[in-house]
């Protein structure tokens, strides 16, 4: 029995509270510092509130200026542009200190989430709806039991010639898709993790994902090959980036690691 | 040879088959990290004996670049580097991720193909614009190579903005050098010969490496030729330190501090001293890759040119503070 | 052999350096090159050593251009001790010297009398960077000495500058014996009295010309010198009866 990955939107009611962060639709101007939370608000149908960006968000409208990415961000242009709301990705080390400041001054609402899980992006997700006043919308996988996928798998991202890429461990977005898919991540470790092609081979994976978001190179497809497992190649143009586009690289992952 | 010199290389000899031996024997379990000795089965030997391999031909072949170019500069921190082949093949493999992905063509060895060509390019435009009166002048050399460098850094900054994460995150990786975990064999195999022959010559031109090291006026007046020495310097060891990076990307250190640490036991023959390099390059670069094997920081295996950069750093720093005044 | 200046010019951009030389020279003598700073001594020497080429005229070694050998041709005939020896590398002293019988072939028996001629056979396996400025510049001599062959051309520049009065009295030993042997030695030097003792010639340099040139008695003289040099000099004599110029 063909196992699908049942996409729904459910739309949820929620209550439209009067101080629930709701703002005039006129009145708004979004800089995301983040490619993940750029691409969960194109996704939304909100691209026309973007007034500024990272220079890695590729899918926004190349013309939205630059502000620059988490690690330099050219404060004097951001404030230029005049945003009401800025939103970045909260990593380890914490917020950007002065982004904080500007925010407490009162220059705009600084937002920022976690962005390594799908949960993470539900929440991005439901919040710029909610935001907007809109329905607070979400999106869920179903896991309805998989008799047809290999399992377990390893997702690996495309190395150098004659090494591995870089691997999707425990307690990342692919992780969680994966597992809603009913499919064993071969890798026990969190995060990203750094195998070598000996290490692969004995954790014995039924399959090898090798992502990417754009051209997989030959050599690194036949290192990986070397092994001697099943190899299937996944191209995708939001597979690295975690966002809301998780649905579509969920739903195009599922028809291409078919058991054969 | 003295007997203390051909002891001393015996020596380092007998180190490099033990760390070869080390390579080829830690096991490291997938799921808890924990370390054991022993032989890995027929499938998974391959795994353990091309990283060896390329790391005898990678670490030999940067130690000796790096011994020749402190000889041709008259630059103790002279290293393969300094010439703007790092940046300069990093520029090459950028510009070929760039075109395969705006262009979505595939080339097979595209990184390599990348890597050649862009060394090639940035080492002879060094070479032209190094020469005075007909000869290479090795303090300009220096300048334009660090010079070139930095060009070369600007255009692979620009270049990363143009491509997807995906191949800006591969790219990140070549930066910091990996040994090939599998290859194919005729590549290892030319490269190999082709490393050992450069070894050889540079080892032949030995007493003529000798007589460099004086003053211009003085080598001359003991009959060497110079111009003629430094371009066969120049090209054997580009030659030897694009075949590096073409193999396992830019790894840092190895070409500075395998001279410095065959200096420790030999002086005076060049001829010695390259054979030496070319033992302590292979030795450090199989060491580090031991090194790797044990350390997990908590996403796999460190990239090994981050182990060569911390351990071979703290190295230098031991024998420079040991031998002031000798390097 | 024979060497022959002619009209010899060199300029570095728009530098003279030095202008219209001529002078000749014979095997078994002694030349002494002197002058004030920057008269153009050392570019004078390197030419005639084949290190630099001149910008007009030429300089011959029995009839062949001597900036044109190749430099393995030339290093049996000609043999350079430069004002400040450099060796870039952790070399021996004895290394430093072997140096010099890299187009010969190795001696050690050539290496060793060169060392213990210069009294450093017993330091020779000190390092060069901890030797002093004195043996560095006997190592120097060293080196010419195990390369030159006998009636060839030895040029040295200042290779007294560091040596004490032993080390300077067994330099001047050793000259005046290369020169026995057919050697053409031509030494730029700044002491007069050194000059006065072993030279058979001098040849003395301002602004980049030769003003005085012929045998040395007859050149070094207070009021010839006194010239060039812009100082007042006169004779002192000493003990032994000999002359020395002196500033009164």
């Amino acid at each position: 029995m063909r196992n699908f990955i049942i996409v729904s939107l459910l739309f949820v009611f929620g209550a439209c509270h009067p101080n629930s962060g709701q703002v005039e639709q006129g009145d708004v101007r979004i800089i995301s510092i983040s490619p993940g939370i750029t691409n969960t608000i194109i996704d939304a149908g909100y691209e026309q509130f973007l007034v500024g960006r990272s220079p890695f968000c590729f899918h926004a409208d190349q013309e939205i200026p630059v502000v620059g990415d988490l690690r330099n961000i050219d404060y004097e242009r951001l404030l230029r542009l005049s945003p009401t709301h800025v939103f970045v990705q909260k990593t380890a080390s914490g917020i950007d200190a002065h982004l904080l400041a500007l925010a407490t001054q009162g220059n705009f609402e600084l937002r920022a989430w976690p962005l390594n899980r799908v949960s993470d992006i539900q929440v991005i997700y439901g919040d710029v709806t909610e935001m907007f006043g809109d329905l607070r919308l979400s999106f869920q996988i179903d896991t309805s039991e998989n008799q047809l996928v290999p399992s377990p798998i390893l997702v690996i991202t495309q190395g150098v010639q004659g090494n591995a890429g870089l691997s999707f461990g425990k307690e990342t977005y692919i992780d969680d898709v994966l597992q809603m898919m009913g499919v064993e991540n071969v890798v026990h470790q969190s995060g990203w993790v750094s195998l070598s092609l000996e290490d692969i081979g004995r954790l014995q994976p039924k399959a090898i994902i090798v992502v990417s978001d754009s051209l997989i190179n030959e050599g690194s497809l036949s290192s990986i090959r070397s092994v001697g497992y099943r190899v299937i190649p996944f191209v995708h143009e939001h597979v690295l980036v975690p966002s809301s586009y998780i649905v579509d690289v969920a739903k195009k992952l599922q028809e291409v690691i078919i058991e054969p | 040879m003295r007997i203390r010199t051909l002891s001393i290389i015996v020596f380092l000899g007998i180190c490099l088959i033990v760390a070869a031996l080390v390579r080829l024997l830690i096991t490291r379990d997938v799921d808890d990290g924990s370390i054991t000795f022993s032989l890995p089965e027929d499938r998974f030997f391959i795994y353990r004996f091309v990283p060896l391999i390329a790391a005898f031909i990678v670490g030999s072949g940067l130690g000796v670049s790096g011994m020749g170019l402190q000889v041709l500069l008259r630059n103790p921190l002279a290293s393969p580097w300094i010439l703007g082949l790092s940046s300069g093949a990093g520029l090459g493999v950028m510009t070929m991720m760039f075109v395969e992905h705006t262009y979505n063509v595939g080339f097979l060895g595209g990184q390599s193909i990348g890597a050649v060509i862009g060394a090639i390019v940035t080492l002879s435009l060094v070479y032209l614009l190094s020469r005075r009166r007909g000869g290479i002048d090795p303090m300009t050399m220096v300048l334009v190579g660090v010079v070139i460098s930095v060009l070369c850094g600007a255009g692979i900054m620009i270049l990363q903005h143009a491509v997807p994460m995906g191949l800006r995150g591969a790219f990140t990786t070549w930066l910091m050098g990996s040994l090939p975990e599998i290859e194919a064999w005729w590549k290892l195999t030319v490269l190999g010969v082709i490393t050992l022959l450069g070894i050889l010559l540079i080892a032949w031109w030995g007493p003529t490496l000798d007589a460099a090291c004086l003053s211009d006026d003085e080598a001359t007046s003991v009959g060497v030729d110079l111009p003629n020495i430094r371009r066969k310097l120049f090209v054997t060891s580009s030659v030897l330190a694009a075949i590096g990076v073409i193999l396992a990307g830019p790894i840092a250190f190895v070409g500075l501090i395998a001279p410095h640490g065959a200096r420790l036991f030999i002086h005076g023959s060049h001829r010695v001293l390259t054979l030496t390099t070319a033992i302590v390059g292979a030795l450090l670069l199989v060491c580090a890759d031991d090194i790797r094997q044990l350390i997990d920081v908590g996403s796999g295996r460190l990239p090994i040119g981050i182990v060569t950069s911390v351990f071979g750093g703290i190295v230098f720093l031991v024998l420079l503070l040991r031998n002031r005044g000798r390097i | 052999m024979r060497l022959h200046i002619s009209d010899v010019g060199v300029r570095f951009n728009k530098i003279t350096a030095l202008r219209g030389v001529h002078a000749s020279a014979d095997g078994g003598k002694i030349i002494a090159v002197l002058g004030p700073n920057a008269s153009g001594k050392t570019t004078l020497l390197r030419l005639i050593a084949g290190l630099l080429s001149p910008t007009y005229g030429k300089i011959e070694l029995d009839g062949i251009r001597v900036d044109r050998m190749k430099p393995y041709d030339r290093a049996s005939k000609v043999s350079w001790v430069p004002r400040v020896a450099e060796v870039a590398g952790a070399f021996t002293i004895r290394r430093v010297v072997e140096l010099g019988r890299y187009a010969l072939g190795p001696s050690t028996v050539r290496v060793d009398e060169a060392l213990a001629r210069v009294d450093l056979l017993d330091r020779s396996e000190s390092l060069w960077h901890e030797a002093s400025a004195g043996m560095r510049q006997r190592a120097a001599f060293a080196r010419a000495l195990a390369q030159r062959t006998p009636g060839g051309l030895i040029v040295l520049d200042e290779p007294s500058s560091a040596l004490d009065l032993q080390h300077l009295q067994s330099l001047g030993d050793l000259l005046r014996r290369c020169a026995s042997e057919g050697d053409i030695v031509i030494a730029a030097l700044h002491d007069i009295s050194f000059a006065m003792e072993i030279a058979d010639e001098a040849v003395v340099l301002k602004e980049g010309q030769v003003v005085l040139a012929g045998q040395t008695r007859a050149v070094l003289t207070p009021s010839s010198l006194g010239g060039v040099f812009g100082v007042d000099l006169a004779w002192a004599v000493d003990d032994a009866g000999k002359r020395h110029l002196v500033m009164p």
